[in-house]
């Protein structure tokens, strides 16, 4: 059964007040979920709190889910809206949400530069990653969103776009702005 | 073929672009250094970046939502039995107790009503002391009063008026003395507070 079908399996039998087969889909879905919003977030506790959170919301709205969506994008964009409405209440930036925002750019530059530092060189693969990790915690909050979307969750342009309900160029602009900017603070520029 | 965007490389390095754009671009790459150093650089990030450390979920995670979304509901009849439970191994064990100290209940009872007859009985010895300590400072205190009445009675019967009414005046000087004395202190402790 292909990974689609056995998601409908599930909500179907969990409809029909099957308590087991809502198990099989926490189960399913913990690893990916949990490691989106820790890396989202930045903190494990509340990771897990959020994590736990909302799987509860996707039980009380499971009657409101339409099958022609992919379940993984509906738990996601819950996911996505629970940690919104959370910097939101921080006030913490997220311009994914503001469209007046959307067009910046940080100054990116899409020529390859001629004294670009090699990060390669500069890192072993394990340093590279630690340094990845940090990184992480100093780019926009929303352009990290969808960074762990795209290279942590291994989600699709498309499906990104579906989730953030934005057009697919835009959240190839964002990525690739991440990215970047991954790159600046590896090669010391940030 | 004008050098790679770099946009262009993260997008074919994540297979985003058409099999016609991609020989473009390996076609250029074989002839380009700088470009081929630039796709190597963004590819060692994007291997990096997609083998980051996962968090583990704790074991008894779906456990906890399930308790969450699921809270056991305690039904009357549970609750009934469990209270019975309770009881009767109370009584179990004060059957056990007079078993195991060969005392029987009235026994007992009537030892537990000896102990708080003479509790009572001391209790009352004490609070008819304090009744007599307490009679005993109030008689006292009247005489004083009464020997302070006498003195000033006396007094008027050696003075004359003229060097009474002196004494009182003094009396009444003294006191304002003190009171404005008094007053001034406390003022001055509250500009001191108010510095």
């Amino acid at each position: 059964m292909s990974s689609v079908n056995e998601d409908k399996d599930f909500i179907s039998k969990t409809l029909k007040g099957e308590k087991k087969a809502f198990e099989m889909i926490i189960q399913k879905y913990q690893q990916p979920l949990l490691n989106y919003v820790w890396r989202t977030m930045g903190e494990r506790e509340i990771a897990l709190e959020f994590t736990q959170e909302v799987f509860m919301k996707a039980y009380y709205s499971l009657d409101s889910y339409r099958p022609q969506y992919k379940f993984r994008t509906w738990l996601f964009k819950i996911a996505s809206n629970t940690i919104i409405d959370y910097w939101r209440k921080k006030k913490i930036d997220t311009f994914s949400i503001d469209p007046d925002r959307s067009k910046e750019n940080y100054n990116m530059s899409f020529q390859i530069s001629d004294d670009e530092v090699s990060v390669a060189e500069k890192f072993e693969l394990s340093e590279l990653r630690k340094s990845i990790e940090t990184a992480l915690g100093k780019i926009p909050a929303a352009l990290r969103e969808l960074f762990v979307y795209r290279h942590i969750n291994g989600f699709s342009y498309d499906e990104i776009a579906e989730i953030k309900s934005l057009p697919v160029g835009t959240v190839k602009n964002r990525i690739f702005q991440a990215k970047e900017l991954i790159r600046r603070h590896l090669e010391g520029k940030n | 073929m004008s050098c790679l965007r770099i946009d262009q490389i993260y997008l074919f390095l994540e297979g985003e672009l058409s099999s016609t754009e991609v020989s473009t671009i390996k076609e250029h790459l074989s002839s380009c250094p700088k470009c081929k150093k630039a796709v190597e650089e963004r590819r060692m990030l994007l291997r990096a970046s997609e083998s980051l450390p996962v968090l583990e979920t704790p074991s008894d995670f779906t456990r906890q939502v399930m308790r969450k979304i699921f809270p056991k509901k305690i039904s009357l009849g549970s609750l009934l039995i469990t209270e019975a439970a309770g009881f009767s191994a109370e009584a179990l064990m004060i059957f056990a107790f007079f078993l195991l100290t060969r005392k029987s209940l009235l026994r007992i009872v009537i030892d537990f009503n000896h102990v708080v007859r003479s509790f009572v009985l001391n209790l009352s010895v004490v609070s008819a002391k304090l009744v007599k300590l307490v009679s005993i400072f109030a008689e006292i205190i009247l005489l004083l009063f009464k020997y302070i009445s006498k003195g000033f009675f006396f007094l008027t019967t050696i003075l004359s008026t003229d060097v009474q009414i002196i004494l009182i005046f003094i009396t009444l000087i003294l006191s304002f003395l003190l009171l404005y004395g008094v007053r001034k202190k406390i003022l001055t402790g509250e500009k001191a507070w108010k510095i």
